[in-house]
This record gives C-alpha cells, structure tokens and sequence, in this order.
C-alpha cells in the first residue's frame, strides 16, 4: 500500500502539543512533510523528534495564529522552500469554562480571535496558493460544542459554532477550484488543554470514560485518524462536512 | 498493512454499485469479504474475480427471515463477523401525490425493513464474535435533504439515519463492540444513476443537471462511497459511532 499522504506539503497549527502534534505523527507516518507551527519552540521539538520517528521529521515554524502578518509570512516561506502547500490543518485553539455572567468581552474576544479568527486568516490564505494550484485540502478543527450546547462554554461553543459554518460557506467557494473544506467536531477527547480545565484528576478521567456512550477515554490520535481521512484523496468528494468524532454524544 | 486486515465483512447489495465498489476495497485492504445479494449469480462473478478472500450468498433484505440464513452462512463460513454494510437499496420516483401504495411499501420494504433486519441480524452475530465491529448503513443526502420528487426514498433513507443513531447507542448501552455509523451518498454514479440517465430523453443534460446539483459540479463515484465505508469500518474510526458522513461534492453544506 503506498502511503496515504506520501509527499504531501502540510501545515499544521498548534502542532506543539494535543491533537496538533498527533495529527502531524499521523501525517508524517503517512508521507507527509509537516510544518508545525505555535509558540512554542521547546514543546514543538518534541513533536519534531516524533514526526522524525514516524517517517518524516517536518519542520517547525514559529507563529501567532492570529496575526494576519504572521499568516503572510509563514504561508510565504512554505511556499518558497517547498513550491507548494497541499494540505492545512487550523488546529490551533483555546478553552474555558466559564458562567456567562463571569466572562468578561475581553475573555470572549479573546477565544474568538484564536478560534475564529484564525481559522478566518489560515484558510484565506491557503485558499489563495491552493486555488492557484487547483487542488489542495483544508481541515478545521471545532468541537461537539459548535453542534451541541456545554454548559458554562458560552464563548467556546459560539466560537467553534463559527469554525463549523465558516468551513461550509468556505467549501462552497473552494469547490470550483478544486480545493476541499472540512471540519472535524471531537467530543469528549483528552488532551492537555482539557485537563488543564477540568484538572486532571481520577474523577474528571472518569467522566471523560465511563460517561460518555462508547465508555473509553478519547485521545489525539483519534481524532487525527479523521483529520487524516478529511485530508487524504480517500475523501476526494467530501467537502463543506462536519464529522464528529465524540464515542456517540452526539448521537445522544 | 491493508485496514481491514483480518476482519470479516459482510456487505448487502454486494454485486453491482456502491456495495461492489466496498467489496473490492475490502478485499484490497485485506478483509474477508461475503457478498450477499438477491442477484447472486452477478454476487458470485464478482466474488471469483475478487479472489479467495470473497464469496457470495443470496440475501433479500426485505426479508429477516433470508437475514436468519445469510447470517448463518456467513458463520458457517467464517465462524463470525467484523463489519455489516447495508448497502442494498432502491430508488424509483414519486412525490407525494403521484406515489402508489405498492411503490411507497416497495421503497420502504427494501431500504428501511431492509436496514431494521440487517441491524438487528447482524448485530445477533456480531455481539458475540467480535471484537471490534462496525455497522455501516447506506443513507442518502436526501436522507438529510428531501427532495419532493423521491418521496418514498427521501422517507426511507431518513429511516436509516434513524437507525443507525439508535442503533449506534443501543450497542453502547448494552456494551456491545459495535459503532453504527452511516455514510450519505450525493448523486452518484452507480447503476441505479444509470437507469435513471437511461430513461431520459437527454441522458447528457440529465447528468449535467446531478452534476450542477452539487457545489464540485460533478457526480459522485462508487470508489469514493467505497474509501468513506473503509475508514468507518476500519479501527480508525474507533471513537466515531452513531454519526452521519456526507460524500456528496458539498450538497449538504449548501
């Protein structure tokens, strides 16, 4: 079987940790040349150290997400080393919970620019290469909370509500020329921005697990499995889709 | 590695379009695959071309009686079952008011009786042979987006979204290694697509208009039905159960 992204150019956003870095070991395993971008240096050489020991080491790139500057410059060095970019993935992104009458706009704008903002400027930017090129794939990563209501994530759930209907209006754009728009909606999956949140403790694990319909723990890699299918040519007629990837919830 | 290595896969309406283009990815990526199908002389030439990992046995969906035996083929042979694929259907038109009795029944018997019966057969099986099972159901966009012209068929694959959601959390509850997941096909071209093209007065500007239909401008193909029931199937889709997967060029979106 030949591999799935073999020689592919990839950029993937906060590729320094959580379902990032997954997805970029997953491509890598696959074939694909992965740029990593984020901020951190020291947490996106770790992922490096994986790619490279999944088949392909990739590159790392630092990157403010929200920055139209940062978005113009980093899309532009790709495009000089490599000549082409053939798949993104707008993975960066951040969470809270919080009661609505405790957030502050300033903690709502806040989440909005790095989950909605930056999916607005990655795909515009990787819109215009992958037009030129005529083919391309852009995966975005929102959450079961842009389907479904969480309790005490107002600004999350309106944000990643945002990223599911921004890909659809995007995707009919990009169909005419050949370039594909996808989002993924993970559900209950435990990743360190997560524990962070909720604390990691035997309790919070649990409801992760034994809570939820499939009753297992849902890691990165699961959802990089979907991210890999949204990306590769298996999924050449999918585009303007959200899949949820959520052990059942939404089905619920 | 094939993705499929090792599983065993049973897949309805296994001879001709959708269901044959699984059939031979199956196979590609190493799964035993049986082909069950009312026209099993067309299941068995598929299943010699597809080599020894293949076979054919004679199933009408619309009968749980002929799931009963199939089923039981099918552990005779292999001893148990990994993955169900329903991907047996049919498509006549008629809206609300030209539909017949018989043609809505027919629909209904073959797509929705079909998909009940095969759930409920396969998963008799599969909850104590497998490991890591999966059902994929055959859905349809109009499952999602009726169009008025296809009454019965828009009734019958919303049906299947049904099923396969309540399926999907019927086998979580009660614990069993089953995802339910279904795929919904845009316009795609298959030999119920063909007929359709046939039957017009301008098969060209018929298939201009499937293609315009959808925001790719262009139809689906069997191939690429067969690599979205693949990655469902697969252990890849290991936390995805009860969701609905579109591979229709962007119609859904729109």
């Amino acid at each position: 079987m030949t591999a799935r992204l073999e020689g592919r150019i990839a950029l993937v956003t906060g590729g320094t940790a959580g379902i990032g870095r997954a997805t970029a070991v997953r491509f890598a395993a696959e074939g694909a040349h992965c740029i990593v971008t984020g901020r951190n240096a020291a947490e996106a050489a770790r992922t490096l150290e994986l790619t490279a020991g999944a088949g392909r080491r990739g590159e790392f790139l630092a990157q403010d997400v929200t920055s139209e500057e940062d978005w113009a410059r980093v899309v532009t060095d790709v495009i000089a080393r490599h000549g082409r970019l053939d798949v993104l993935v707008n993975n960066a992104g951040s969470f809270f919970v919080k009661p609505l009458e405790a957030t502050s706009l300033e903690d709502f704008r806040g989440l909005w620019t790095i989950n909605v903002d930056a999916v607005f400027l990655g795909t515009r930017e990787a819109l215009r290469v992958m037009q030129r090129q005529r083919s391309g794939a852009i995966v975005n990563v929102s959450s079961l909370a842009g389907l479904v209501g969480l309790d005490q994530c107002v600004a999350y759930c309106a944000s990643k509500a945002a990223c599911v209907q921004f890909t659809r209006a995007a995707a009919l754009e990009a169909a005419p020329h050949g370039v594909r728009v996808n989002v993924v909606a993970p559900g209950p999956v435990w990743t360190d921005m997560i524990a962070r949140q909720y604390g990691d403790t035997p309790e919070t694990r649990a409801f992760f697990s034994e809570d939820q319909p499939l009753k297992r723990l849902g890691v990165p890699e699961d959802v990089a499995d979907g991210i890999l299918y949204l990306a590769s040519d298996d999924a050449r007629y999918v585009t303007g889709m959200a899949l949820t990837i959520d052990a059942g919830r939404g089905a619920d | 590695m094939g993705r499929l290595d090792g599983k065993i896969a049973c897949i309805t309406g296994g001879a001709s379009g959708i269901g044959a283009a699984a059939a031979r990815r199956f196979v590609a990526e190493g799964a035993n695959v049986v082909l069950a199908d009312l026209d099993v002389a067309r299941a068995e030439l598929l299943a010699r071309e597809l080599g020894a990992r293949a076979s054919a046995v004679a199933l009408d969906v619309s009968r749980e009686a002929s799931w009963r035996d199939a089923m039981a083929e099918v552990r005779t042979r292999h001893a148990r079952l990994d993955v169900l694929v329903n991907s047996a259907g049919i498509s006549e038109p008629g809206d609300i008011e030209a539909e017949t009795e018989a043609g809505w029944r027919r629909t209904q018997a073959v797509n929705a009786d079909g998909v009940f019966f095969g759930c409920r057969q396969g998963l008799a099986l599969m909850k104590d042979t497998t490991s890591a099972g999966a059902i994929v159901n055959v859905s349809s966009t109009l499952g999602l987006r009726p169009q008025p012209g296809f009454i019965s068929y828009d009734a019958s694959k919303a049906a299947v979204w049904a099923l396969t959601r309540a399926v999907a959390l019927h086998c979580c509850e009660k614990g069993y290694p089953i995802r339910v997941n279904a795929v919904h096909p845009g316009a795609t071209l298959t030999p119920m697509m063909q007929r359709y093209l046939d039957a017009a007065p301008d098969p060209a500007a018929m298939m201009q208009l499937f293609a315009s239909n959808h925001p790719m401008k262009r139809v689906g193909r069997a191939e690429e039905l067969a690599s979205a029931i693949l990655f469902l199937a697969s252990d890849e889709a290991s936390f995805i159960t009860g969701v609905s997967l579109p591979v229709d060029g962007g119609y859904c979106a729109a």
